[in-house]
């Protein structure tokens, strides 16, 4: 196996974003073997989706930019092949999966990848079988792709990817929307392909997942990658449990409560009764429901059953706009939650004193972006600017919809702690999250959704 | 689990694309050379019966609504004519509506299957490839934008002078992203316009199309004949 030459080498690459003077990237020197899983960490703006970009051929044919060095696949230069020549060989996942689906269909879907690539019909009909049944897909085979939680389409796509049994697959962020049997279940297929031969190579803030299972750790840092032990790995968030409230029970306040709420093919959801300064966590497998119950909380949907009493009012019949005076809700995209021309402008809506403004700014270190447009940060930092952006309206109840996907130790920290702060001025939060650093940080009330009760 | 919830496809998403492309094309072409109320009443009749087959928001028709009273009411101001305004509303509609029946009731993959199957030019494959795929993105990110909004307390409905900062910024910022990232994805799953494709599900000719041709062609002599034959 030595012998053979690596699946992928990359050697003294660097890329210059155009109009940039200084390169975000520069020597960059990594291998992948066959049979290796090999993880690539870094913080948010350290330039991992660049190198992943390089890799596969993305920066600089759509991005723009000087790019220098080499990329080896099997020993031959790949450095200007196309995306598409590149994908013979990488099977790529890209951040957001929803610009690599195509069709309407999830078994559709399957088969549109492998059209792609001229398989014969019968091959593709026995591919597809083979897919749907590995990756646990077989009862969704026939939903349409706007039915899937944001979890199972990620799972969809890995299943394409798969498919085809490429040389070495570039994943950015797998496990970000998978809950802890989807994790358990990509994990077992990825080290099931990786002593199969082929090679994985993954950009993942949840290292604590792999820890275990990889082979080697590149870490990258102001745009350069070196080697890392596995055992200087930094896992845990550093932000320390708080001791219980010493407040009894009869003194808390009930400020949101439910009875039967249903909605579409779900089963009932069960029966919520939180207490101002409470932290819920709504748990449950992929799909069972949990984005929909926030979206029923905060009346983007109207149940189908039930009722909802928010501070001790009846709330069922209430419209969102209404509910928006009391609830605020950070989605799992932050681009649509920001409006302003500046960081700071998204905070200081009408009603929030500029202090406050301020204060949130630098909790959640964006002071020093102020002045930039919301939509020029990084996903990070827009995910910590929209979260300050509800913060600052001083709501009572705060949901979160899976917004602590995708962050760095630092920035999960900051994040965690502004809610911390939050929660400790009575304020109620009711979130959802697959990342068990965050329970294990906020320690909160579980409520587990999807169960018939 | 929720219970499975199986893809619906209305009757119209199994006729033939190839079809409902000829029928679409037939029915914006008469619609230009008609001259009577009676003929294009019944072409919109039947574009609005197909149209049925959509799952349209009441929000959405009501918005369609407005806009065609809006056109009409300032065609017949420019006119001083409502009769002319209301048949020039009529053929707006007529010209506008089948296109949009055929794009929702085609499903991505069987509109892929007939391009391949005509062998169209490669770079028009492409483009209406990223158009179908675009406009559902564009459809979806444009309600969520407008749920942002609802969520910080601003109903856009009643405040058109957030439109520009709350809906179209973030709007047009969606639009240049997904662009450029849809056709990328369409990369990386291995789509080129310019290499062999194979077909897992060729279209077949059906009972169902003989039927819906049978009555297409129905339609349309109705209303030749109410325009040119009486």
């Amino acid at each position: 196996m030595a012998q053979e030459p690596p699946l992928l080498e990359v050697t003294d690459l660097a890329f210059t974003h155009l109009g940039q003077t200084q390169p975000t990237i520069q020597n960059v020197n990594l291998t992948l073997h066959p049979g290796e899983l090999v993880v690539l960490a870094g913080a948010t703006g350290s330039g991992k989706s660049t190198v992943l970009n390089c890799l596969t051929g993305i920066a600089p044919e759509h991005i723009g930019g000087q790019l220098s060095g080499q990329v080896y696949s099997r020993g031959q230069e790949i450095t200007s092949w196309s995306i598409r020549d590149r994908s013979q060989r990488m099977g790529i996942l890209l951040q957001n999966v929803e610009t690599q689906i195509f069709t309407d269909q999830v078994g559709e879907e399957l088969a549109f990848g492998l059209e792609n690539w001229n398989l014969p019909p019968g091959e593709i009909q026995a591919l597809t079988q083979s897919a749907l049944t590995e990756f646990d897909l077989v009862e969704q085979q026939n939903w349409t792709i706007r039915q899937l939680s944001a979890g199972q389409k990620q799972r969809l796509l890995l299943a394409c990817l798969l498919t085809r049994q490429p040389d070495m697959l570039l994943l950015d962020e797998p496990f970000a929307f998978l809950d802890a049997a989807g994790v358990q279940l990509l994990l077992g297929l990825l080290l099931k392909r990786v002593q199969q031969g082929q090679a994985v190579l993954l950009i993942e803030h949840r290292l604590e997942l792999l820890k275990e299972s990889c082979d080697r750790i590149y870490k990258i840092e102001s745009g350069s990658v070196s080697p890392l032990h596995k055992s200087a790995l930094q896992i845990p968030v550093q932000v320390p449990p708080e001791a219980p409230s010493s407040t009894s029970e009869a003194e808390k306040t009930i400020i949101l409560q439910t009875q039967n709420l249903s909605w579409g093919g779900y089963p009932p959801f069960p029966d919520l009764q939180v207490s101002a300064g409470e932290i819920v966590l709504l748990k449950g497998e992929n799909g069972c429901g949990k984005t929909t119950l926030l979206k029923l909380l905060s009346g983007l949907l109207k149940p189908a059953t039930g009722q909802l009493e928010i501070q001790g009012r009846e709330a069922t019949r209430q419209n969102v706009v209404q509910r928006s005076r009391a609830i605020g809700f950070v989605l799992q995209n932050p681009n649509h939650q920001l409006f302003a021309e500046s960081v700071e402008a998204e905070l200081t809506q009408p009603g929030v004193a500029p202090e406050r403004a301020q204060k949130l700014l630098k909790q959640l270190n964006l002071s020093h972006c102020a002045e930039k447009h919301p939509h020029a940060l990084s996903q990070g930092q827009k995910r910590r600017l929209a979260l300050g952006a509800v913060l600052a309206k001083q709501p009572q109840i705060c949901l979160l919809d899976e917004i602590m996907v995708g962050q760095d130790t630092t920035s999960l920290e900051l994040m965690l702690s502004t809610l911390k702060n939050f929660t400790d001025n009575s304020g109620t939060l009711i979130f959802t999250s697959h990342d068990p650093n965050v329970a294990a940080v906020l320690t909160p009330h579980v409520v587990t959704i999807g169960t018939f009760s | 689990m929720p219970t499975p919830r199986q893809v619906r496809r209305s009757p119209l998403s199994r006729i033939n694309p190839f079809l409902k492309i000829g029928l679409s094309f037939g029915l914006i072409g008469l619609s230009l050379f008609l001259r009577h109320i009676a003929p294009m009443l019944v072409l919109l009749g039947g574009v609005l019966l197909l149209m049925t087959q959509l799952k349209l928001r009441p929000l959405i028709l009501g918005y369609i609504l407005l806009m065609v009273c809006i056109f009409t009411g300032s065609t017949a101001l420019l006119l001083q004519n409502w009769p002319e305004a209301i048949f020039s509303t009529l053929r707006l509609l007529a010209i506008v509506l089948p296109t949009p029946v055929l794009a929702l009731t085609t499903p991505p993959a069987d509109l892929i299957r007939s391009l391949q199957t005509v062998r169209l030019p490669s770079f028009l494959t492409l483009s209406l490839m990223l158009i179908w795929r675009f406009f559902p993105l564009m459809q979806q990110e444009l309600q969520r934008i407008w749920e942002a909004n609802q969520l910080r307390g601003i109903d856009l409905k009643w405040r058109p002078g957030k439109w520009f900062s709350g809906l179209m910024v973030p709007l047009v910022f969606q639009m240049v992203v997904y662009a450029d990232e849809v056709t990328v994805g369409l990369q990386t799953r291995g789509y080129s316009p310019t290499e062999p494709r194979s077909n897992s599900k060729p279209l077949h000719w059906r009972w169902a199309d003989t039927l819906f041709c049978g009555v297409a062609i129905a339609w349309l002599t109705l209303i030749c004949y109410l325009e040119w034959g009486r």
